[in-house]
C-alpha cells in the first residue's frame, strides 16, 4: 500500500465522520457499485429501503420496497408476517405516511416464507439494489422495526451487524438458507439483510432461540441431526434474495443495477 | 405425516401415541418460563426468555361473558401453567390441532394427524368454534422463531362469543345444548 493512498484513505473517512448523524434519506446516491460503504451510510440504506407492514393498526413486521413502475411501489416481507396480521393492509414508509397495501397475488414463492405488496404513492422512495448471496464469513447488516416490550408498539428502526455463520446448500422449511450472528428480534421479519456495498441480499425471517423447541426442518422434509439443529438455533436466518429473484412474477421486470445492464 | 392407511395401524399409533404423550422423555426442552401476565393491559400469556426478555404468546381477550367462571385470567393462569408444564417435560415439539369432547384443541399429541387428543391432561387449550384449528397452530407455532410481531387473541371464556369480522356471534349450541357442567375442565 503506497502512503498516497492511505492518506486518501485516512481523509475520507475523516470526511464520512464529519457527517451530521441524521442525513435526509439518500435517493439514487448509489449509481456507483460496487464500493464498500461506511456503517454510517450502510445504516441509511437499510433504514431508506425498510417500510412497516401494518393490519390491524398495528405494525406486523418489516418489509422492503424493492421496485418502483410509475407511482406504484413493491414491497418484499415474509409470508408470516402477512399472516400474522390479516388484510387490509397498510405501509409505513420511512417518511411516517401510512398508504393502503394489496398483496400481490400471481406471486408464487413455492413454499418459501415471501409475499409481496403493492402500494402507490407519488413521492420518491428509496428501492434496494439486488446483490448475490454472500459467502459465510462476510459482514451483513440487517434492519427492521422490533417490537417493544408492551406490544402494541415498535422500537423504530434497528440496524444490526454481524458476520455470515454458514450458507445452507439446502434451505430450511420456507427457503431459509443464510445463517447469521446479527441478533434479529420480533418485528424484524421481512426486513432487509445488506452486504458491505449496501445491496440487498436476504430477508429476514427467523430470530435466534427459539421460544420452545428446535424447529428446524429441511424443506425436503427431512431434518438436521440434533447437534446441528442446537447450533442452528444460536443464528438467526434468512432467505437469500437469489431465491426471490428465480422465482418473481413475469410481470415483475427487474430493472435493478444488479440484474440489468 | 401421513395418516396410517389402516385401521389397525391407526388404531394402534393411536394407542402408543397416547401412551407416549404423558411419559416421553424430555428432549430440547428450554429454559424458558412460560407465565400469566398482562399485555396490552390484558392478561396475556408470556414467555420469559433470557436471550430476548418477555414476549406474549397469547393475549386473553375480555369477552362481555364471563358468568362461566373462566375468567380471561383464569384461563390465562390454566393454559400459562399448562405450557410451564409440558415445556418442562419437553413435549412441546408435539402440539398438535384436534378435538377433545367434541371442541377444537390444541393438543400434545405425538401421533401427528390422528386428530383425537387422548385425555384432558394433553390438552394446551380451547379453540373457538368458528376458528381454524390449523391456522391457529401454525401461528402458535410460528411465534417459537418467526421474527413477526403478534401474539394469538384469544378468548377468555368458553368460547360463548366468537368474534368474526368485527361481529360478535353467540354460540348458541354451546349455551342451550352441550354446556358442560361447571366441574368440567375446558381451558
Amino acid at each position: 500500500m503506497d502512503w498516497r493512498s492511505l492518506i486518501m484513505a485516512t481523509c475520507i473517512g475523516g470526511i464520512s465522520m464529519m457527517l451530521p448523524a441524521q442525513l435526509p434519506p439518500a435517493k439514487n446516491s448509489l449509481k456507483q457499485l460496487p464500493v464498500e460503504m461506511s456503517q454510517q451510510r450502510l445504516q441509511q440504506q437499510a433504514e431508506s429501503i425498510a417500510v412497516r407492514v401494518r393490519s390491524s393498526g398495528q405494525v406486523a413486521g418489516t418489509g422492503i420496497a424493492i421496485r418502483k413502475q410509475g407511482s406504484q411501489y413493491t414491497v418484499l416481507t415474509n409470508e408470516h408476517v402477512l399472516k400474522a396480521g390479516k388484510a387490509p393492509y397498510q405501509i409505513q414508509t420511512p417518511d411516517h405516511k401510512i398508504y393502503p397495501a394489496t398483496e400481490v397475488k400471481d406471486a408464487n414463492f413455492k413454499g418459501n416464507d415471501l409475499a409481496l405488496l403493492r402500494f402507490s404513492s407519488s413521492l420518491e422512495y428509496t428501492t434496494a439494489k439486488l446483490g448475490a448471496v454472500p459467502k459465510v464469513g462476510d459482514e451483513v447488516f440487517a434492519g427492521g422495526f422490533p417490537f417493544s416490550e408492551e406490544g402494541s408498539k415498535d422500537r423504530g428502526f434497528v440496524f444490526k451487524t454481524g458476520k455470515v455463520w454458514r450458507v445452507l446448500d439446502k434451505a430450511l422449511e420456507g427457503g431459509y438458507q443464510i445463517g447469521y450472528t446479527n441478533d434479529i428480534e420480533k418485528g424484524m421479519s421481512g426486513g432487509p439483510l445488506l452486504n458491505a456495498r449496501g445491496e440487498l441480499v436476504g430477508v429476514n425471517g427467523i430470530h435466534a432461540y427459539p421460544l420452545w423447541g428446535d424447529p428446524y426442518q429441511y424443506k425436503d422434509g427431512t431434518e438436521p441431526n440434533a447437534a446441528l439443529r442446537e447450533q442452528m438455533s444460536k443464528y438467526s436466518w434468512g432467505i437469500p434474495i437469489d431465491t426471490f429473484k428465480q422465482l418473481a412474477p413475469s410481470a415483475f421486470e427487474m430493472t435493478t443495477n444488479s440484474l440489468k445492464k | 405425516m401421513r395418516q396410517p392407511l389402516f385401521g389397525t395401524l391407526a388404531a394402534a399409533a393411536i394407542v402408543i401415541g397416547t401412551s407416549a404423550v404423558l411419559s416421553s422423555p424430555s428432549q430440547a426442552q428450554t429454559r424458558n418460563q412460560f407465565y400469566c401476565g398482562i399485555s396490552e393491559g390484558k392478561p396475556a400469556t408470556i414467555v420469559r426468555t433470557a436471550a430476548r426478555g418477555n414476549i406474549p404468546l397469547i393475549v386473553w381477550n375480555n369477552e362481555a361473558f364471563s358468568a362461566s367462571g373462566w375468567t380471561p385470567k383464569k384461563r390465562c393462569e390454566e393454559v400459562s401453567a399448562r405450557f410451564q408444564r409440558f415445556n418442562d417435560n419437553g413435549q412441546l415439539n408435539f402440539m398438535r390441532a384436534g378435538t377433545f369432547n367434541g371442541q377444537q384443541v390444541l393438543c400434545i399429541d405425538r401421533a401427528r394427524g390422528s386428530g383425537n387428543c387422548s385425555s384432558p391432561e394433553a390438552v394446551v387449550l380451547t379453540i373457538p368454534q368458528r376458528s381454524n384449528a390449523n391456522q391457529i397452530l401454525e401461528q402458535m407455532l410460528d411465534t417459537r422463531n418467526r421474527a413477526s410481531k403478534q401474539p394469538l387473541y384469544l378468548s377468555g371464556e368458553k368460547q360463548l362469543v366468537t368474534y368474526e369480522n368485527g361481529d360478535a356471534n353467540v354460540n348458541l349450541n354451546l349455551l342451550f345444548n352441550n354446556e358442560p357442567p361447571d366441574n368440567e375442565r375446558l381451558w
